[in-house]
């Protein structure tokens, strides 16, 4: 791991997209947290012609029911979107590309926060593995999440998997400093 | 011009593979109880996944990694039956080109054949594509989808979006229905690039010119017979195989009975 790359994390972008606003990340509560549901909602020419799966076919056409009503379900779920989130950062840390990577935490993470998604938060804190990241991804998750905190389930057994892995790269002292501050 | 064996349509290399699903439904007690779902991965990759996400609660696990050229992800809801293998370009880190999509859907399968095999009972397979045809505009677009039609597009409409199911017995396993969903358009990509300024906000700039393809979705699929009659196990590879080529048919005659 190079020096550079214990920079810490920088806000993303410009000030101006920073979402900070003072304590209030999300809207207050109204209610039951809305589940992620990322099935495109692409339309021919007048929409980005992003990857769509085909859907099932359609249990109340004429192509017959499924086996059980409730598979009819979108291919596309949280579970994949966090997967793929992850893929991709690590695809940017293994390329050296750690302000992109950088962004992409914050844009993911933020936007889940923001829309009050805090199990696809959990998701991504639960699967990530902090020994696939550049020391900065990982105090990008921490400092994202750290308001969320009593809302994230898994966050505190991410700081432990994140502090362990650092102790093996960094060594204790450092691990501490690097992220102590955003457990 | 309307679908016609004159037709001159586009060889299918030229068509790439946007995306690739095999799916299996099971009877969701039975996929409950089946041992070694976490050893699927490797039995199609050979590999670990480079990201799992298990939610135990919903019955459900997520897998994802390289395979072949592209990405894999294995998708198995336990509770409702179903196992999906479904892969892509790999993510957008690098720019590259999307694979022909014979190659891939070479590889695809050969890669989830073995699993085929050793999976539980299986009451229903599809096969889905996502496949895509470059054309210069919308116009292009739909001359190009009215020779893989029973019908001309007026080129002056727009948002065209046409599917239409048409069911074919197995050749593979005898007394089985296969549906041949398929699903015609033309679609637009547009690049756009989004700086952030203190003065202006959010300002968006298109990037390039925008990019037109013939769309076109597949879901080839074995018409439900029972929920507790699953498809014949040793019949399952040839189903497979035989949904390959009547997808391979379509990319190539196009909308044909």
């Amino acid at each position: 791991m190079t020096s550079t790359a214990l920079a810490p994390p920088r806000a993303p972008a410009d000030d101006s997209t920073t979402r900070d606003t003072g304590g209030q990340w999300w809207p207050p509560e109204t209610g039951e947290q809305p589940e992620g549901n990322f099935q495109p909602r692409a339309t021919p020419e007048t929409a980005p012609n992003k990857p769509t799966w085909p859907t099932d076919t359609p249990a109340a056409s004429e192509t017959g029911p499924l086996l059980r009503e409730p598979a009819n379900l979108p291919v596309v779920s949280a579970s994949l979107a966090v997967a793929h989130f992850l893929v991709k950062i690590y695809g940017l840390c293994r390329l050296n590309l750690e302000s992109r990577a950088v962004d992409e935490v914050y844009n993911f993470m933020d936007d889940h926060l923001l829309a009050r998604q805090f199990s696809v938060c959990d998701d991504v804190l639960g699967a990530a593995d902090p020994r696939k990241m550049l020391p900065s991804l990982v105090i990008s998750f921490l400092i994202v999440t750290r308001r969320a905190k009593p809302r994230l389930k898994v966050r505190s057994a991410f700081y432990a998997r994140a502090l362990a892995a650092l102790v093996e790269t960094e060594g204790a002292s450092q691990a501490e400093r690097l992220v102590g501050k955003y457990c | 011009m309307t679908r016609a064996l004159s037709n001159r349509r586009a060889v299918i290399e030229t068509w790439s593979a946007d995306a690739l699903r095999v799916t299996t439904f099971h009877l969701a007690e039975v996929l409950e109880g089946a041992e070694g779902a976490e050893r699927w991965w490797q039995i199609v990759t050979g590999a670990e996944p480079e990201v799992t996400v298990h939610k135990k609660t919903a019955g459900e696990r997520t897998d994802v990694g390289p395979f072949a050229d592209g990405q894999l992800a294995l998708r198995v809801q336990l509770h409702h039956g179903r196992v999906d293998w479904m892969m892509t370009d790999a993510l957008e880190v690098e720019s590259q080109e999307t694979p022909p999509l014979p190659s891939r859907l070479s590889a695809f399968v050969a890669g989830i054949t073995p699993w085929l095999g050793k999976c539980p009972p299986v009451g229903r397979l599809a096969l889905g594509m996502v496949a895509e045809l470059p054309v210069k505009g919308r116009k292009e677009g739909y001359s190009t989808l009215s020779d893989y039609l029973n019908f001309d597009l007026d080129p002056e409409s727009t948002d065209f979006h046409y599917q239409i199911n048409r069911k074919r017995k197995s050749i593979a396993s005898a007394g089985i229905e296969i549906n041949r969903l398929m699903r015609w358009s033309v679609g637009t990509t547009a690049r756009q690039r989004v700086t952030a300024t203190p003065q202006a906000g959010l300002v968006t700039t298109p990037v390039g010119s925008p990019e037109h393809n013939c769309r076109l979705e597949l879901d080839i699929n074995t018409v439900p017979v029972s929920p507790d009659l699953p498809l014949p196990a040793g019949d399952l590879t040839r189903l497979l195989a035989e949904m390959v080529e009547l997808g391979k048919e379509i990319v190539r005659e196009g909308d044909i009975p």
